[in-house]
């Protein structure tokens, strides 16, 4: 299976960009109050897990990756697609970063006390850190960035992430930066592991203007070497770097479009690791000589079925609950994943530290969604419209839920849509029905909110529910984690029993790689990242 | 036949404002504006409006399309809407990539239905026409996405004779551009192989009946003599024809051929500009593409008269 249309990064990706890895805000505040700055989360230094298992990381060679997409800009300031971000990551820091393990770890900002009224944090970072430029990053540094994405001229794609809650950002000395809040914000580190986070070069910037993207300046382990379009981008190791130097010489990472032949060059050895195999592969892959599939299971990326909620038929909670339970999500990760995923009940998988088990979940009974379709209404069964994606993956997620639902007297007729107009029609209100998929974002305030909040901007479904817009409100202002996670149960118990969403799966990732890659580990957010691999001699 | 070149050339102006103008209304109808791809899944509605505004793409579409015009005319092509460099730098970039291959295949596909459509065409109803005659229909229907895979599988993978994918500059490393090379240029040039092939075939057969070519025989040229200086050349006309009218269906491969092998060309270029609305790069790709077919299609007229004495520009 294809996972994604590789232009459609930015209608799966972006909102997927964010699988957020919770801070824990209480242990922070606690930590803070106590210790004032020097929060020191673990063994992380810079972003570089250290490197797991008995063999000692060996230093050298260089990382060839078989990328999805070509990126379009390198700069994070203006990108959107997620083919970037493997990149992005490994050329610039972020602020804070996130965990394999789902926590939010040190980055440049090494420590951050939130204040008693938790309206403003006050980070210390680390000193002497140089972008590749010789230039200083420091909390100027910081400061032009923050500032550059929040004002509104710019047209960043990623204002709209700080704005709601960042009312500004000063600069209190070198390493000392305090963010002013809008309102307590317990959500607020998260953005910062993500594309708000990536600290550029200012003099880069201003010397560079509408060319930074290619030519990109940054203070990661890595800096940039070369970008040919659609073909290849190369970076190579700074040994300027402030933090754990890379063990890689360089990673190049190359352009295949087509699973298939990705597939093949990881077994030909012409690319040591890449990511989205076509499933049909990924048992060939395995057994392989020389190669190793390294997955994580269940994903935070979900897939499911949407409608409006406010237009008929679908205003109809009875009807689509029926339809929930019609659903036979076990069957999708057999025939649609051969196996390799997990079923979805719900928005949050189990990975995540606000998860839930919900005490109310779907599962396939084909006897109560007939009673429930009764109970609607539609005792006959009716037709309607489902508008998918016009990839493989898209028409095959289509064909078996009309084969599914056909069991109740549903009848649909699926209208294919080319997968860069899909988001855009269903914004517009011209489908009513369809499928889709988002990815977890760092925090759980920013999914759930764009999602379920009334009238919210990607609330594509026409919900409202006063009780939950209640209930985000008290999530994401409490600092307590603990609070938080009960809060966000009760949420994930109404969109549940709501039906918005029917939740279908969450396909597993898994990444192919020779047996020489070492310490890879998935992170969440479904983008690779490459800063603690070695390569075996 | 200057007169004709030059008439030919101007008449490409007009020709190149109607594509580029259908294309233009195709997109914006069909597809809307980009701004939402631009911005992704997180824009707010008044960032998008700005941005649009920005853009232009809230001015009435003739006005868009005139802008552009106007700017194309001056040699401006723009910028990329989504990745803000110079469009005419995006393809040059890619061009590269895409000449070698489109040009490569043909020059195979040429060259090797020379061979084949004389054999089938010189020996109708043999056995060697029928293998030939069947090769070539499944040359025609083969998928392009399903040979190259195929390919890969066979010589790179079991193999390991040539790399699965990937682009090397033909300079300053000829050897290994070949190697990359040659499975997409054998990939795209099979289905041209395949037509070009069954055209000549069936364009010798008829003209080994002609009388000039019984004549030919009656004088006592040897057979091989008649074939090719008499027949052969005779018959060529309606390939080069073929040739120059599906050489703008070899685009049409190189986009698949593109993506399977990997190469950084203007095929992919394109498609990944319709998928994001990326009208200044869609625009600029059209027009070269109509530039490149026409001027071929010119080539084809001319090689006419070099073909068939009877035929004159004057």
């Amino acid at each position: 299976m294809q996972r994604r249309h590789p232009r459609a990064d930015s209608l799966h990706r972006p909102a997927s960009i964010l699988r957020r890895r919770r801070l824990t805000r209480r242990d922070l505040l606690r930590t803070s109050a106590a210790a004032g700055f020097g929060i020191a989360l673990g063994r992380y230094a810079a972003g570089v897990p250290a490197a797991r298992g008995a063999a000692a990381p060996q230093q050298g060679g260089t990382l060839r990756v078989g990328a999805v997409a070509d990126v379009h800009t390198l700069d994070p300031h203006y990108s959107v697609d997620w083919s970037e971000r493997p990149v992005m990551y490994a050329i610039y820091n972020t602020l804070v970063s996130a965990t394999p393990t789902f926590e939010i770890a040190p980055e440049l900002a090494r420590s951050w006390k939130v204040s008693p009224d938790g309206l403003s944090i006050t980070a210390s970072l680390a000193p002497d850190v140089r972008f590749h430029d010789g230039t200083a990053c420091d909390a100027a540094a910081v400061k032009w960035n923050i500032d550059f994405i929040l004002n509104q001229a710019n047209n960043s794609p990623q204002f709209k992430q700080l704005q709601p809650f960042l009312a500004g950002v000063d600069a209190g000395g070198p390493t000392t930066v305090t963010f002013r809040l809008k309102k307590p914000y317990a959500g607020f580190l998260a953005a910062f592991t993500e594309r708000p986070g990536f600290i550029v070069s200012p003099a880069a910037y201003q010397k560079y203007g509408k060319d930074f993207g290619r030519n990109p300046v940054g203070s990661g382990m890595y800096q940039f070497v070369e970008w040919l379009p659609d073909d290849h981008v190369a970076i190579k190791r700074f040994d300027g770097y402030w933090g754990t130097k890379s063990y890689l010489d360089g990673i190049t990472y190359k352009v295949v479009p087509d699973p298939a032949v990705r597939d093949t060059m990881v077994r030909t050895a012409e690319l040591d690791i890449t990511s989205e195999p076509d499933p049909k592969d990924v048992p060939v892959l395995q057994r392989a000589p020389g190669v190793k599939v390294v997955s994580e299971n269940p994903s935070g990326h979900w897939w499911g079925i949407q409608w409006r909620v406010d237009r008929p038929p679908f205003n109809n909670k009875a009807l689509r609950q029926a339809i929930a339970y019609g659903v036979d999500r076990d069957e999708f990760v057999k025939i649609m994943l051969g196996g390799r995923g997990s079923v979805a009940n719900g928005p949050t998988p189990s990975i995540v530290w606000w998860y839930s088990q919900p005490a109310r979940a779907y599962t396939y009974d084909p006897e109560r969604a007939k009673r429930l379709l009764a109970e609607a209404g539609y005792q006959k069964g009716f037709s309607a419209e489902f508008s998918t994606d016009n990839t493989p993956v898209g028409l095959q997620f289509a064909q078996l839920l009309q084969a599914q639902l056909k069991r109740l007297n549903i009848t649909l007729t699926i209208n294919p849509v080319d997968p860069s107009n899909l988001y855009q029609q269903v914004l517009q209100q011209k489908v009513n029905w369809t499928r889709t998929d988002w990815t977890l974002r760092a925090d759980p305030d920013g999914l759930l909110r764009i999602l379920f909040y009334t009238g919210n901007y990607a609330n594509s479904t026409g919900y409202s529910n006063p009780t939950v817009d209640k209930l985000l409100d008290q999530a994401n202002s409490t600092y307590d984690r603990n609070a938080r996670k009960k809060l966000y149960a009760q949420i994930d118990q109404q969109v549940l029993d709501d039906a918005p969403y029917v939740w279908v799966f969450y396909p597993s990732e898994d990444a192919p790689m020779r047996t020489a890659v070492q310490n890879y580990a998935w992170i969440p957010d479904s983008v690779p990242r490459y800063r603690s691999v070695w390569l075996t001699k | 036949m200057w007169r004709y070149i030059i008439a030919r050339i101007a008449a490409v102006i007009p020709m190149t404002v109607l594509v580029t103008m259908a294309v233009f209304w195709l997109l914006h109808g069909l597809l809307g504006d980009p701004t939402l791809l631009i911005l992704g899944r997180d824009a707010d509605p008044q960032t998008a409006a700005r941005l649009r505004h920005e853009l232009g793409l809230d001015r009435p579409l003739d006005v868009q399309y005139l802008d552009w015009l106007g700017g194309a005319a001056r040699g401006d092509l723009g910028r990329s809407l989504r990745t803000r460099e110079p469009v005419a730098q995006a393809i040059r970039e890619r061009l590269g990539p895409t000449a070698e291959l489109t040009l490569a295949s043909m020059a195979l596909a040429a060259a090797a239905a020379l061979v084949l459509g004389t054999v089938a065409g010189a020996w109708y109803g043999s056995a060697a026409d029928f293998g030939v005659s069947s090769l070539c229909v499944i040359g025609v229907t083969l998928p392009n996405f399903l040979l190259g895979i195929s390919l890969i599988l066979v010589f790179a993978l079991t193999l390991r004779w040539v790399p699965s994918g990937g682009f090397v500059p033909l300079f300053p490393n000829p050897g290994a551009n070949l190697q990359h090379m040659a499975l997409p240029i054998v990939t795209l040039s099979v289905a041209y192989v395949g037509i070009l092939s069954l055209v000549l075939k069936s364009s010798l057969r008829a003209t080994l009946g002609a009388l000039y070519v019984q004549t030919a025989r009656a004088k006592g040229l040897v057979e091989r003599r008649v074939l090719v200086r008499h027949a052969l050349r005779n018959s060529l006309i309606p390939v080069l024809s073929v040739l120059g009218i599906e050489f703008g269906r070899l685009f049409g491969g190189a986009v698949v051929t593109e993506t399977v092998f990997a190469l950084p060309g203007v095929g992919r270029l394109l498609v990944d500009a319709i998928l994001g609305r990326d009208f200044p790069v869609v625009q600029a790709v059209v027009v070269l593409m109509t530039f490149g077919v026409l001027f071929v299609n010119l080539a084809v007229d001319l090689s006419y008269a070099w073909l068939d004495p009877r035929v004159s520009y004057g």
